[in-house]
């Protein structure tokens, strides 16, 4: 098992040891900054959260008078709430779409930007350029280009003889209009990170591997794939956690829409907590997402690990 | 002559740095108060400072009204005026943050639609008499009653806006059309005669430009609709839904029609596609008449008519307005509500315009709600844009102030999209809403 | 550095170089339309088909945005914001990353499922109970509270113990040897063994913290306490909102210059470094 694995999959598992010693004190000391914060702005802020689940609450008036509903919520969006579930099978579309199609071309990118190209640190700016673009900015551009009448893809499309495509007014085609431009975001960031997981595996391993004949291909899946799992267990988590709760670049460029077809849950949670004023509705919506992030990424930990 | 703004960066007294130095001057005391005000301190006996928050942020709105509340505080040394600003969309999010964070406003400018969840939550100070005879006397009956929850006025109307159709007068010319619309099937065949398409089949020009994506861009138009073709909304006594009679059904399907005519589009505002020249006819606002003013289509190529109506129905526009209003929380009530009567009354005489008046049609090219104001800027008013917006608030209608109002009409919204969408039919449609919006009801009232 | 596998022959390389001028082309061209449209006018943004090119180019946009809003201000605020916050990030990261990196201490697994834990909680839900305790402290519309509930992040301890992990354990435990201190150690050795992750994990932290958005906006009451994207977005309130589109095309444009430096100074610690989070074989 790689140091990375050991780490990410079973933190520490095998090597921590139960004493209180002077370097023990060391480790507390170390963390104890990072975490007082996490706790202060993000764990004791998240308690309050699931405590605010358990009851209904619209945020203008004070604590003290919240309706306590048990598991009320819960059983709402569970049982009742077509557009939790809808908003809840969008969100994984998404997530699915965004997770393999960026990661197959990031990882692209990366193999093609290891080889010897020239002007690498000008494509790796370009790829970049797209992440640090504001979201304002995106939307602008973006609904521009796809403007299902006037839009510059379109022009484009008919120039070369192609049907032109409605894209964001269309209940089939929004979502993946939308994963294209997450996709035209973010690319360049996971690349990178790609680029470096291939920079970091030896030369060596490859030239050996060519003096016994190996194809391009079988260098690829016996020696590159393996070794950079560990970076494809990062960039796979952490595109997912992200990916589970889009909601800039839907808010911005369709609203939701058309009616709900790129209404993602983390939006439908805004919605619910800041415009309808029903925060234990949304508390609640937010510990159920917590959830399933953290289940689905145990399983991926555990998925990445297995094979080894 | 130079001065500085208050970024540090000099300026030459041009035109435009003069209404920067205005404001900055307008808001220099308040300016590093602010910047270093952490918690709220309390202030010695006389003095009083007054807390405003609206969504007037652009310069042109924030400069004539910080101005005006100098005004005030010249004539009233104590009083301290401090204005924050947000955009509409943020608005919400601002108060509540605020209400809990004891960041309260001392005054609120608000949507009414938001009326009950503030008084059920008792976030409003309830008005002192003398202001509230002061509003059911000056204002219009529908006004009033956008004012009004649970039989009390809650503070004063600003502006008021209904709904129109609005077309483009060159796109009539050319399609050889004299006369708006009147009727439903009038509606649908302009639209149709409207469309332009180029030789290879696409849509140059839509005859009709739906607003997608917006609860109030979908459901205002399309209630205004409703009510002109005889319907409800909602019950009297608000217990449920009447919206999916077959009066919002026949409306629904007009809508529908003239989609799948492909006399349409779907747009939002920022897409500016009225303004480009490449829509005939919209159902807006009267506020739009300033971003229409500043686009390149010119006034002259704007005609404003009444709303279509079905068979037996007259046209009834949807109006809705802003409040002024008093936190529940505030220290300084009286102070707030002593600035707010001199704001919304007339200056000198009875005939005078108020200083609210004067800001709204101004500045905002609004439609002022208090009536002496109405009158004290009949000229204004009559501009052949805003002319049609203020007399069809002798017909208008108020958007219905309930309980849940908000989830109610965005859940109208999706199912209105959803049929134009071809998702659903018009009735299927408007049941799923109203289904929706009777459990909303029901819920709160039991609340 | 540069490690590749079979040079094939010319046909596979001119059909990477395709791929990366296809794809490069991708990225750039909406980007390149951004700051062409800043200096258009608004109709011309407006206008369909695209405009290309602006008939006129000037940067009307850029003056109507200087007089529309305090950008000197917001800048100087932004600067200030990202930069301190970044800073904080870097260090409670580097601290807490090395502390779960090389130190065993009774609970550490657990308490780092927390820290990843907090990574899947979306920002707005816990929006109010920190602005709550914000204004509590007294910070509302003022620096601290822009800066300090930032500067701790998962993401980043996550990042940084992934990186010293690899560390070497020899070189920490010579130094202990000699009597070094263990903050000592800290900053002696371990930091300067990990520019590349502090390099890579500061423009990312830099990118996020410059576009944050929704925090400042409720953070922030008046314009004096400004961010960039705060100030951009409070050009939403015009009534006439689509024709001042030139302007958000231009505050878009200025807005993402400092963060260009900041990538092209910090890029090349940043490709090293992510090489070095936990990934060796």
């Amino acid at each position: 098992m790689t140091t990375a694995e050991q780490v990410l999959v079973r933190p520490g598992r095998a090597r921590a040891k139960r004493r209180v010693n002077r370097r023990s004190l060391a480790g507390y000391a170390f963390v104890a900054p990072a975490l007082i914060l996490l706790v202060v702005f993000a764990l004791g802020p998240f308690l309050f959260t699931i405590w605010v689940s358990l009851h209904s609450w619209n945020m203008l008036t004070p604590l003290t008078t919240m309706p306590f509903e048990g598991a009320g919520n819960y059983s709402y969006l569970l049982n009742d709430d077509a557009l939790f579930r809808e908003t809840f099978g969008n969100t994984v579309y998404f997530a699915v779409g965004n997770v393999v199609v960026s990661v197959v071309l990031a990882l692209s990118i990366a193999l093609v930007l290891n080889g010897p190209i020239r002007l690498r640190a000008f494509w790796r700016a370009a790829f970049f350029m797209p992440y640090v673009t504001a979201p304002v900015a995106i939307a602008i551009v973006w609904r521009n280009i796809l403007d299902s009448n006037w839009g510059m893809l379109n022009g484009l499309l008919a120039r070369v003889g192609l049907p032109e495509q409605p894209f964001l007014d269309s209940l089939n085609q929004a979502m993946p209009s939308l994963i294209g431009v997450s996709v035209w975001h973010e690319v360049g960031y996971y690349m990178i990170i790609f680029l470096a997981g291939l920079q970091a595996i030896p030369y060596d391993l490859y030239e050996a591997a060519k003096l016994d004949g190996a194809s391009t291909w079988r260098l690829f899946w016996t020696i590159t794939l393996p070794l950079l799992r560990p970076t494809m267990l990062f960039v796979v988590v952490v595109i997912t956690l992200s990916s589970l709760q889009v909601f800039d670049l839907p808010f911005i460029l369709t609203q939701g829409g058309p009616v709900n077809s790129t209404n993602t849950l983390v939006m439908y949670m805004y919605e619910t907590a800041f415009k309808f004023l029903r925060m234990g509705r949304a508390t609640a919506m937010a510990v159920m997402l917590f959830g399933v992030i953290f289940t689905m990424t145990m399983i991926q930990l555990r998925l990445l690990r297995e094979r080894e | 002559m130079t001065t500085s703004d208050k970024t540090g960066n000099r300026m030459f007294m041009t035109p435009v740095s003069r209404r920067r130095f205005a404001q900055g001057l307008a808001a220099s005391p308040f300016v590093f108060g602010a910047a270093s005000r952490g918690v709220r301190t309390t202030y010695a006996q006389d003095k009083v400072k007054l807390v405003v928050l609206t969504h007037w942020g652009s310069a042109e709105q924030k400069d004539p009204l910080e101005k005006i509340f100098a005004e005030y505080t010249q004539a009233n040394p104590n009083v301290t005026i401090e204005l924050q600003t947000v955009a509409f969309d943020d608005l919400l999010n601002r108060i509540t943050t605020g209400q809990l964070g004891g960041e309260a406003p001392d005054i609120y400018h608000f949507y009414n639609l938001w009326l009950p969840d503030f008084v059920g939550s008792e976030l409003l100070a309830a008005p002192p008499d003398d202001i509230s005879t002061d509003v059911t006397g000056a204002y219009g009956e529908g006004t009033v009653g956008g004012a009004s929850y649970n039989s009390k006025v809650w503070g004063y109307p600003t502006e008021v806006n209904d709904y129109q159709l609005i077309y483009n007068k060159k796109a009539f010319q050319e399609a050889g059309i004299t006369a708006a619309p009147t009727t439903f099937a009038e509606f649908r065949d302009t639209a149709k005669k409207l469309t332009k398409k180029d030789s290879s089949g696409k849509v140059t020009q839509a005859g009709f430009m739906f607003l997608a994506g917006w609860d109030s861009g979908v459901v205002h138009p399309w209630t205004s609709l409703l009510w002109s073709n005889g319907g409800q909304y909602v019950a009297d006594d608000y217990s449920k839904a009447l919206f999916n009679s077959q009066a919002g059904i026949d409306v629904l399907q007009l809508e529908t029609d003239i989609v799948n005519d492909g006399s349409s589009i779907m747009s939002t505002l920022t897409d500016a596609d009225f303004e480009s020249g490449r829509v005939g006819m919209t159902i807006m606002a009267n506020w739009w008449g300033a971003t229409l003013r500043a686009s390149s289509l010119g006034m002259d190529n704007v005609g404003v008519a009444p709303i279509p109506h079905g068979e037996g129905g007259t046209p009834i526009a949807l109006q809705y307005e802003w409040l002024w209003g008093v936190g529940n929380t505030s220290q300084n009530a009286d102070a707030a509500w002593t600035f707010l009567k001199w704001l919304n009354n007339p200056r000198d005489s009875a005939e005078a315009s108020s200083p609210m008046g004067e800001f709204l049609t101004s500045a905002l090219n609004a439609i002022p709600g208090r009536q002496s104001d109405q009158k004290a800027h009949a000229d204004l008013l009559s501009d052949p844009f805003v002319k049609p917006f203020v007399d069809a608030f002798a017909t208008s209608k108020s958007e219905p102030i309930i309980p849940g109002a908000q989830e109610i009409k965005t859940n109208l919204q999706k199912q209105i999209e959803s049929a134009w969408a071809g998702q659903e039919s018009p009735t299927d449609a408007l049941n799923t809403a109203a289904q929706d919006a009777d459990r909303i009801l029901k819920e709160k009232a039991a609340s | 550095m540069n490690t590749s596998y079979a040079i094939r022959p010319a046909v596979t390389t001119s059909l990477k170089y395709l791929l990366l001028i296809v794809g490069a082309a991708i990225m750039l061209t909406p980007f390149a339309w951004m700051i062409l449209s800043s200096m258009m006018t608004s109709s011309e943004i407006l206008a369909r088909p695209l405009t290309w090119f602006p008939a006129h180019p000037s940067f009307d946009a850029y003056r109507g945005l200087r007089d529309a809003i305090p950008l000197g201000r917001m800048y100087l605020n932004s600067m200030f914001v990202t930069t301190s916050t970044t800073i904080g990030i870097l260090l409670t990261s580097s601290l807490a990353g090395y502390g779960f990196a090389k130190f065993q201490f009774p609970g550490r697994d657990v308490l780092f499922l927390i820290v990843l834990a907090t990574m899947m909680i979306p920002f707005f839900v816990v929006l109010i109970p920190i602005f709550y305790m914000v204004s509590k402290f007294g910070w509302v519309d003022s620096y601290p509270g822009l800066i300090v509930p930032n500067i701790a992040t998962a993401f980043g301890i996550f990042l940084m113990r992934q990186y010293m992990v690899s560390l070497p354990d020899e070189v920490l435990d010579a130094a202990r040897v000699d009597g070094a201190s263990e903050f000592e150690i800290y900053w002696r050795i371990v930091l300067p063994l990990s520019t590349p992750v502090i390099g890579a994990l500061g423009i990312l932290a830099f990118v996020f913290q410059w576009n944050n958005f929704l925090w400042p906006l409720v953070v922030a009451r008046t314009d004096t306490m400004w961010t960039v994207p705060v100030g951009l977005n409070s050009l939403r309130v015009y009534a006439s909102s689509a024709q001042v589109i030139n302007m958000q095309m231009a505050g878009a444009t200025l807005g993402i210059i400092p963060l260009v430096i900041v990538f092209l100074a910090l890029q090349r610690y940043f490709v090293r470094g992510i090489a070095l989070t936990g990934i060796k074989g």
